[in-house]
């Protein structure tokens, strides 16, 4: 099994991960001979498997908002701040 | 009297004694220089590297507090002065935890984990944080961002993985228990290396909260230590339910050092073929038949059984890993918190900061998990995957409607050369294959020592079914009794 350079590419675009093109060549092969171990779960029959189990063992916990004691500690973490605020990029491009 | 060479009992009995016989900084200044001679990169031939972050000031600081706290009688916790290594996994309130990343090479979390404040106030003195693979993924501890752990039984060796540090420290005795994480056997493999006892509790017994997440649906709490005696002490004071933790679960706790000296006669064994098979070393199937024999010898009744499923085992995890590596490391976005490589475009700003700082094993799952969960290739990896888990599960618990336990090697290999397998992705989840399975089932396990193939340690995998944590801990211990390999001392050969 082969992973093109090509399909790095998106994968890591999908990931926001900026790649070397040593490591574009290094994950092709890496990731291609990982698939081709993981190919033998072709030959795994799901017949006897209820597909509706999938869920079955999750917990939810209550939707409650609760106080943190120390909220500008956690803003204090973030690599840029300002007036309390953290920083980042603009998120919409302005509209020219 | 060898203060580094008491069990956690002797070390209790020892500071709450009517008549002292020791001091808990006595205990922490000796664990100290066992701890320096070994983590000083300059001196090669005694390296082990097993610690990121040593924690001296605090460490004596509190062993001056818990010795204030005995001579005035007042109450003390379970585990009184117990010199502990912590995986670098576990969130320590203002002391940096870096997940053996670079990403948060300078990050001090808000907040403790759940078990670090459980072993807290049990009283526990925490010597540093523990080296670890990044994200706790890995098998040899090379995927440290900051250096490769070294085996005390050879030095030229790997200590397993992920949990390199917690194993390695405790064999070399830097410290006299560690805790560690396991999502493939990253507690137990490791522990088999250095000749060590490792414990996998449960899917849900030891909470999750503040623990640094990798495959949270397999992610759990552990402990390493020198005896099960030890490792019983220790998982007594983690385990149980927390409401922090969505996925723990609210089952009594039981009494694992009370029953350890239960007998064990009446139980049944069973032996899964399946876990003996193609790349198991001659040297560590000669140790497992033996230790098996002396199993026998107790008393308990021998019985082969199939685990079907299992060949999958390993397929499937590295579908169900990468696929929720790619989901919990979306979080390093160089915003919040961690190491940033800031760009005035948002897209460049998350991809530098990842691309910078993610270390080469981080990057290959999250590309594997993004490739798993993409249109077209999710029905065929991730939810085949979902299948396989499914009937492993349900292999298990047929297997346990006639056994008590199962028994296998903890990993096919001992030991390997530091270096031998870096480049070679597939051959180093190879080393997971008898211990994968235990995590896609959510089940018990621990390693044991059972005896040494060309001077390197073995370890023998007790496998309960879920919640019976006793039982395992049980045979071990009687195991333990009968023989020596828990009390043989590295020698740090290169």
């Amino acid at each position: 099994m082969k992973i093109t350079k090509a399909e790095v590419e998106h994968l890591a675009k999908l990931a926001r991960l900026q790649l070397s093109a040593d490591e574009k060549d290094r994950y092709s092969r890496d990731l291609g001979e990982v698939l081709s171990y993981i190919d033998k779960l072709r030959v795994f029959s799901e017949g006897r498997v209820d597909k509706n189990n999938f869920l079955s063992d999750s917990a939810l916990r209550l939707d409650k908002v609760k106080d943190w004691p120390n909220p500008l500690e956690l803003v204090s973490l973030a690599p840029k701040q300002r007036d309390n605020l953290i920083e980042v990029p603009a998120v919409f491009e302005k509209d020219e | 009297m060898e203060l580094t060479n008491l069990s956690i009992k002797q070390l209790q009995e020892g500071l709450l004694a009517e008549k002292r016989q020791f001091s808990a900084i006595e205990v922490a200044e000796s664990y100290l220089e066992i701890l320096h001679r070994h983590e000083n990169k300059k001196k090669t031939n005694e390296f082990v590297g097993a610690f990121i972050t040593i924690l001296e000031d605090s460490a004596l600081a509190k062993a001056k507090e818990l010795d204030k706290k005995i001579e005035r009688g007042d109450k003390v916790g379970s585990l009184v002065g117990l010199p502990l290594g912590v995986k670098d996994v576990f969130a320590t309130q203002g002391i940096i935890t870096t997940a053996g990343s670079k990403i948060l090479e300078n990050y001090k979390p808000p907040y403790s984990a759940t078990v670090v404040e459980r072993v807290e106030s049990a009283d526990v003195i925490i010597l540093g944080k523990t080296n670890c693979d990044e994200f706790a993924m890995g098998t040899s501890g090379e995927n440290s961002a900051y250096y490769s752990t070294h085996n005390p039984w050879d030095l030229s060796r790997v200590p397993g993985g992920s949990s390199s540090g917690s194993a390695a420290a405790v064999a070399a005795g830097e410290c006299l228990a560690a805790l560690g994480t396991d999502t493939g056997g990253s507690v137990r493999q490791p522990a088999a290396f250095c000749g060590v006892v490792g414990v996998k509790p449960t899917y849900g017994r030891v909470s999750r909260y503040g623990l640094i997440a990798m495959a949270s649906s397999l992610d759990q709490g552990g402990v390493i230590a020198r005896s099960v005696e030890d490792a019983a002490y220790l998982l007594q004071t983690i385990a149980g339910y927390d409401a922090k933790d969505a996925t723990s679960v609210d089952n009594k706790v039981p009494d694992y050092i009370g029953e350890l000296n239960k007998p064990v006669k009446d139980l049944v064994i069973g032996i899964p073929r399946e876990f003996f098979g193609e790349g198991m070393e001659p040297g560590v199937a000669e140790a497992v038949k033996q230790a098996i024999a002396e199993i026998e010898k107790l008393g308990v009744k021998i019985k082969e059984v199939s685990l079907p499923s299992m060949p999958y085992a390993l397929a499937a995890y590295y579908i169900l890993t990468p696929a929720e590596v790619s989901a919990n490391l979306a979080r390093y976005d160089g915003m919040r918190y961690g190491e940033s490589a800031r760009k005035d475009i948002l897209y460049e700003t998350y991809a530098r900061t990842r691309g910078q700082f993610l270390g080469a094993e981080a990057k290959r799952r999250i590309m594997l998990g993004t490739y798993v969960l993409s249109a077209g290739y999710y029905e065929a990896y991730y939810q085949k995957a979902k299948s396989v888990q499914l009937a492993i599960k349900h292999d298990f618990a047929k297997i346990f409607e006639q056994v008590d336990l199962l028994v296998t090697p903890t990993s096919p290999t001992v030991a390997f050369t530091l270096g031998s397998k870096v480049d070679d992705p597939l051959a180093l989840y190879l080393a997971d294959i008898n211990t994968v399975p235990v995590n896609i089932a959510g089940l018990p396990a621990i390693s044991v020592p059972c005896g040494f193939a060309a001077g390197l340690p073995v370890g023998l995998q007790l496998i309960a079914k879920p919640w019976a944590e006793a039982t395992m801990l049980r045979l071990a211990y009687a195991y333990e009794q009968v023989t020596e390999w828990h009390n043989k001392k590295p020698s740090f050969k290169k």
